[in-house]
């Protein structure tokens, strides 16, 4: 099911309902949330419980030695790689022994990360095991968040799933429902208002290879804004879907392109991608009693870039992916060192260098692999086009995609304007039936509108 | 108690009130505006009822249409996916092309339509020339001959093509009269054309004041296209779309069996009822060309010309479908062999479609100019056979 239709309109009208009528809100939102995904298919829901079941069992092994957590995690990833990188991990090893094409299990990437924290978390005495199977079944099933994140941590999810089926009031009352339409609304804008009207020049620009430069960098600017508000979009959703529900789940945007450094942006973009990735890879790995102290920054720089390489890899798997990730961290390295030895530029250089740098290297995560990232990296910077793509005619000497590309950074400003604790006061204060029946009208109302072109949330393939 | 009840009411309806204003409000600044191109808009609703075809173009309705390409599309005066222009004609030649959504090439802006290219061709020769584009969505061989019947002759055409796709005359929707025009066997055991949709309720609907008011509002709001819209493409269309587009495959299909049930129809006349509706279809074209001393070419498409391997096959097949049109005093016209001579084997799948779906569907504005290019042709050939007719009816 995709958030973005209509059935998934009417699937969460009826739970919505079923959710303020019914007493036992936490049974009614996981047999939702097992609906939910049981639509994506047998295969991938079989996969779904027998990961959950083997992670509820082990839980307990854990909690009794730690010792227990790595044949757990091997389990874990070992399901990653199988049904994510297996192609790719026998190509790079030489064999041709899985081939063909891949369908990644929905939401793999994601559960598997949510789950693997729990454990680890359960080590480090960060969080206590479900001894309920339905609630650690909710706590990775939740359909407000089971695709696509935000990756949620027990010590902010755990207590919720509690309060959910032990019956506790929800927090606020049915206040926040008012602040989750409103969030799904503007999820549900971002995406079939703008990443979805932006999808058909960067499919065609990327397929067609760019004809010059300016269509290479047009088709760079707004592919970074198509997977911006294709992904913010769709964690909006996914956040307004818990709040209607009572659950608050984590921020996973805050407006990245602001970021006047590539540390920055990663803070701001993916954040609880980010904060998994620092938590459970980086700061082990930086912690490590590997060298001497005078080498330990070497090995913090060498963490963070093989964190990043990590990142690439986790998002897809392809070359152009990890050098994709790799370039990231070599970045944040460079970020840093020029931070200790050199003064600091102007506010203006850095964020120009840094949403410049993102842009370029976005190239490797859309191409379809690196050589032909390669081939439009050299037209992006004028050596030579060999595509037949180029910048759409607007009848005014290119004026009207100069204004629309800038009004796409406008509406990023706008946004971090608009996500204030002003705003969420205000959608308190007027919080009502009138409230929410204007942003679920208008949400319906865009849902309503059949779709020129099928355009699935990217994040849905990770 | 009844206070409140009635102020929860009052903000819901206030509440979808709003939110419907809102959205209109949305569209209509799109529409007004350059991101028009660009952001989502309710598709145009471009057709009503017609009491002789079941459905027609609406007349200067205006709006976008989206399925393949964005375009922004006006239909005529006379209602017609063509410009505007006078029902009368002078001396200059007039030629009608009739046809379904291929000739109608929604898809692309009117001047890049075939029809309007062979229009320009013709007139750069004959000045005053006219190239009237008759083309109908989801148009079968009934609705081409009642077309023909009612919309074609009432514009005194000198010349009439008509546009074939070859497997509608297999189509069981050939003989489906509820929706709009089909052909129907009646006592005499030959098949005529029938107006079954007349009494069909939606039909009686839209030719009511009711349906007026609808085309009123659909012309009008958005919103209203909005809900259009989406009955067309079901309460539930996204849960069975395909999750992965459709790719381009640059190899043609040549099946061994292709081509076997055209030649089972044209050549050994089975089955039956294809073999009878195309006596119909083409007795009817035939006593329209007689009786209004108008030449009338059927140039075919579907059969596909790129195959070596089918060539025999194909050569039998288009020698028994020139032999019976040419028989009943019908002119024929092969347009895939023709496209085929122009663009090559590999040129012809690049004809169609656009963007991420190049190869796919209907003409691009490459298509439609080498399509064009032919319909100019054929019109061209097609005249001095009117001017030899009319002189030879002067001098009798």
């Amino acid at each position: 099911m995709s958030y973005d239709s209509l059935y998934f309109a009417f699937f969460l009208a009826i739970v919505w309902l079923a959710f303020q009528l019914l007493p036992w809100r936490g049974w009614i939102l996981l047999a939702a949330s097992i609906v939910f995904y049981a639509a994506a298919g047998l295969r991938d829901s079989i996969l779904a419980a027998v990961v959950i079941l083997v992670n509820y069992g082990f839980q307990f092994a854990v909690v009794r030695d730690r010792r227990w957590l790595y044949p757990v995690l091997i389990i874990d990833f070992g399901f990653l790689a199988y049904f994510k990188y297996r192609v790719f991990l026998a190509g790079v090893a030489g064999s041709n022994l899985f081939t063909g094409e891949i369908v990644i299990p929905l939401g793999i990437s994601f559960y598997i990360f949510q789950l693997s924290a729990f454990l680890i978390d359960i080590t480090r005495g960060r969080a206590q095991p479900f001894v309920s199977l339905p609630r650690f079944a909710f706590f990775k099933l939740f359909f407000g968040q089971l695709i696509a994140g935000p990756i949620m941590r027990w010590r902010q999810f755990g207590p919720q799933v509690d309060r959910l089926f032990d019956g506790e009031p929800l927090p606020r009352g049915h206040r926040m429902a008012g602040l989750g339409l409103g969030l799904c609304l503007l999820g549900l804008t971002k995406k079939i208002v703008l990443a979805d009207s932006i999808a058909p020049f960067v499919d065609t620009i990327f397929r067609d290879g760019p004809w010059n430069a300016a269509a290479a960098w047009l088709g760079a600017w707004l592919f970074a804004f198509q997977i911006y508000f294709d992904f913010s979009g769709y964690c909006d959703i996914a956040v307004g879907l818990g709040l209607i529900f009572g659950i608050l789940l984590s921020r996973n945007f805050d407006t990245p392109f602001r970021a006047i450094s590539i540390q920055e942006l990663w803070q701001r973009w993916h954040m609880t991608l980010t904060r998994f990735l620092r938590d459970y890879v980086f700061l082990p790995l930086a912690d490590m009693r590997l060298v001497g102290r005078r080498y330990r920054v070497a090995q913090h720089f060498g963490a963070m870039v093989l964190t990043m390489t990590l990142c690439g890899l986790w998002h897809g798997a392809g070359w152009n992916f990890i050098v994709w990730g790799t370039l990231q961290g070599l970045a944040m390295v460079f970020g840093l060192a020029w931070a200790r030895y050199l003064p600091s530029p102007p506010t203006w250089v850095n964020w120009t260098a840094t949403f410049g740098f993102f842009l370029v290297t976005l190239v490797f995560f859309r191409a379809a692999n690196l050589g032909s990232a390669a081939d439009y990296l050299s037209t992006t910077f004028g050596f030579g086009g060999t595509g037949s793509a180029r910048v759409p005619e607007d009848g005014a000497g290119g004026l009207w995609i100069i204004a629309g590309c800038f009004a796409l950074l406008a509406l990023h400003w706008l946004e971090a304007q608009l996500f204030t604790r002003r705003t969420v006061r205000l959608l308190f204060r007027f919080d009502g039936l009138f409230l929410r029946v204007l942003f679920a009208g208008i949400t319906i109302w865009l849902l309503l509108l059949p779709k020129a072109q099928n355009n699935p949330f990217i994040y849905f393939r990770f | 108690m009844w206070r409140l009840a009635f102020r929860r009411l009052g903000a819901l309806l206030a509440g979808l009130v709003a939110a419907t204003l809102v959205i209109e409000l949305g569209f209509q600044l799109i529409l007004a505006t350059p991101l028009r191109w660009v952001l989502p808009v309710p598709q145009i609703a471009l057709y009503g009822p017609d009491a002789d075809t079941g459905y027609r173009h609406r007349a200067n309705v205006s709006g976008l249409w989206l399925t393949e390409h964005r375009v922004f599309l006006r239909t005529s005066n006379l209602g017609l996916r063509d410009r505007d222009r006078d029902i009368v004609h002078g001396n200059a030649p007039r030629a009608i092309v009739i046809g379904d959504s291929f000739i109608e090439a929604l898809q692309v802006d009117w001047p890049e339509t075939a029809v309007a290219i062979a229009e320009r061709i013709l007139e750069h020769d004959i000045p005053g020339a006219e190239v009237v584009n008759l083309g109908l969505s989801g148009a079968r061989p009934a609705v081409h001959v009642a077309r023909l019947q009612s919309q074609g002759l009432a514009l005194t055409p000198d010349v009439a093509v008509v546009v074939l796709t070859i497997d509608q005359l297999l189509s069981p929707l050939a003989t489906d009269d509820s929706e709009f025009t089909g052909y129907r066997r009646a006592a005499d055991g030959k098949f005529h054309l029938s107006y079954g949709f007349r009494s069909s309720p939606g039909y009686r609907f839209r030719t009511s004041l009711g349906g007026r008011i609808f085309y009123w509002l659909l012309d009008h709001s958005q919103v209203m296209r909005v809900i259009n819209d989406r009955k067309n493409v079901g309460l539930l269309a996204e849960w069975s779309q395909p999750p992965t587009r459709q790719t381009f495959d640059t190899a043609w299909h040549c099946p061994a069996d292709a081509l076997d049930s055209e030649i089972a129809l044209w050549v050994d006349g089975k089955p039956a009822v294809a073999r009878a509706l195309v006596d119909a279809f083409i007795r009817d074209l035939a006593v329209i060309g007689r009786s209004n001393r108008m030449p009338i070419t059927i140039a075919t498409r579907g059969i596909e010309a790129r195959c070596p391997a089918l060539a025999a096959k194909r050569a039998a097949l288009i020698d028994a479908i020139r032999t019976r049109l040419e028989t009943a005093g019908l002119r024929f016209i092969d347009l895939d062999a023709r496209v085929l001579a122009r663009v090559g084997r590999n040129g012809v799948a690049p004809l169609h479609g656009f963007g991420a779906d190049l190869g796919l569907g209907h003409l691009n504005v490459e298509g439609n100019r080498v399509f064009g290019e032919i319909l100019a042709e054929v019109i061209g050939a097609a005249l001095p056979q009117r001017r030899a007719a009319c002189q030879s009816l002067r001098s009798g």
